[in-house]
């Protein structure tokens, strides 16, 4: 449902992304890991216009799209099937968290207000917080924004979601509450890409694992494969400092 | 030294009748200035439009170095003669002089206060992360609605007590109005102190007025503000 081929991106004389190319079928949870600095922002970014990448082609729901060239049509196309967690959640500080979610349903969307309501309700309960529906994000926890930040996300009825280190900015405490939460999103056959840090997210939930170094992809597979057995040795020592807690055996 | 009390009372009633055109100046200066002045700061924030940008950057600097008396003589003595030139090159039928004194203090104080403004902006979009804006963009929103319901409502409550002191900086600078020939508060209480030669009760009872009005400002700015905290902390307690 989503290809992207050859994207590439700099940043000044920074070449960040080196030729980018992923095939995402629906329903799948493809998991992306890789060090610091090796482009996993700025690739979900460019899958979702936040971020123009300099070249490179995308498909999606079959319109092909050349993303050195694409027309306002074709990012308000792709953006308004996907949706963004952010890092650091990005809600709206003026909005409660209701608001949060039906701001860009009647504003996007021009879905009826009661409509979004209700859409924003069924979205803020699946994510366990029916009863903080009217708290100003500075009234809630990191873990309860982020779910706020994923209920806004899943009203949308995204064909994908694209999750940025959804838990990095959370205290560990608060680390499951979120992830259970994307548990039960991939559970119901959401289409999600995952930037995570979270091992125990990849091995469990991933279709598919993508490690990536340097701007490129290095390897893609299963998790077990890439957790087990992986072909390429970046990964192998990737994983390895990773997973110092160890339960896995490389 | 005694004051003439009789004076003072009578020059007090005189000088309020000078209110309506220094709060019509305010007025109009800060209603044009809340849109402009936003413009300006994003367009000297940003990087997309050079040339505007440059343009911008020399006029703020114009407006916060040259002295507001002297920007006040220019726009009363120069303006209306450049617009006459230009009026007489394109042959337009207009009397450019006999356009009214307070149009040109208008004029100035709208183009004074959207530079002065532009900075509390600048410092304002600052205390809203940017990430506000994206999470609104990729949420179907225009970047226009992403500014007018998420960024601008949140850097005018953050800002206000800076608009409430930015507020009365601009009462208090259109007192100079008076150089322009214009009727306002100053003006008033500066030809009876001139007419009876009572400067000193003259100048009491401007001073007095300001007062008034700035204190009134001042409330009003934190009865919003306390509104504004109440909006945002009423779920916190039940
Ligand atoms: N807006 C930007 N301007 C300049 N450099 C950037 C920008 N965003 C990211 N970078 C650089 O691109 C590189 C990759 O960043 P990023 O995609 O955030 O990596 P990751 O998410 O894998 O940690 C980093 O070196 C970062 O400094
Ligand atoms: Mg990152």
């Amino acid at each position: 449902m989503l290809e992207v081929r050859g994207i590439q991106k700099h940043f000044g004389d920074q070449h960040i992304l080196k030729g980018i190319d992923l095939s995402i079928e629906k329903g799948d949870v493809t998991v992306i890991l890789g060090p610091s600095g090796s482009g996993k922002t700025t690739l979900l970014r460019c899958l979702n216009f936040l971020e123009n990448a300099d070249c490179g082609e995308m498909t999606m729901d079959g319109r092909k799209i050349d993303l050195g060239r694409a027309s306002a049509k074709d990012k308000a196309f792709v953006k308004d099937r996907t949706a963004f967690v952010f890092q650091n959640y990005n809600l709206y500080n003026n909005k409660t968290a209701l608001e949060n979610v039906t701001e860009g349903l009647i504003l996007g969307r021009h879905m009826h207000k009661d409509e979004a309501i209700k859409t924003a309700r069924v979205a803020l309960d699946k994510v366990g917080l029916s009863d903080r529906e009217n708290y100003y994000p500075s009234q809630l926890s990191g873990g309860q924004q982020q779910r706020v930040g994923i209920a806004r996300a899943i009203a949308r009825n995204p064909e994908i979601i694209l999750f940025d280190e959804p838990t990095s900015a959370l205290d560990p405490e608060l680390i499951e509450e979120v992830l259970s939460v994307m548990r039960k999103v991939a559970n119901e056959g959401t289409t999600m890409v995952v930037v995570t840090h979270e091992m125990s997210f990849a091995e469990n939930v991933a279709t598919k694992v993508v490690f990536m170094d340097q701007g490129v992809i290095v390897e893609e597979d299963t998790p077990q494969v890439i957790f087990t057995h992986p072909k390429e040795e970046r990964t192998f020592s990737f994983l390895k400092n990773i997973i110092h807690d160890t339960d896995y055996v490389i | 030294m005694t004051l003439n009390y009789e004076f003072m009372l009578e020059t007090f009633v005189e000088s309020l009748k000078g209110i309506p055109v220094t709060l019509l100046i305010t007025a109009i200066s800060l209603l044009a200035a809340l849109p402009l002045g936003f413009i300006m700061a994003l367009v000297r924030d940003g990087n997309k439009h050079k040339i505007a940008k440059a343009i911008l950057d020399v006029y703020a600097s114009f407006v916060r170095g040259v002295p507001m008396i002297v920007q006040i003589m220019l726009m009363y003595v120069l303006f209306p003669d450049i617009l006459s030139l230009i009026a007489k090159a394109l042959h337009l039928p207009i009397d450019i002089y006999g356009v009214p004194n307070i149009a040109y203090a208008i004029l100035l104080f709208v183009l004074w206060t959207t530079s002065f403004l532009s900075e509390t902006f600048r410092a304002g979009l600052h205390t809203v992360n940017k990430g506000q804006l994206e999470a609104a963009v990729s949420n179907g929103m225009t970047t226009f609605q992403g500014y007018t319901r998420i960024v601008i409502p949140q850097v005018l409550t953050n800002m206000l007590p800076v608009l409430c002191t930015n507020t009365n900086t601009l009462i208090k600078m259109t007192s100079l109005c008076f150089a322009m020939s214009v009727i306002e508060i100053t003006a008033i209480a500066k030809i009876a102190a001139g007419n009876n030669l009572c400067y000193v009760e003259a100048y009491l009872v401007t001073a007095l007025i300001y007062i008034i009005i700035c204190f009134t400002v001042e409330n009003i700015f934190k009865f919003m503000e306390r509104n504004v905290s109440k909006k945002y902390k009423r779920l916190a307690a039940g």
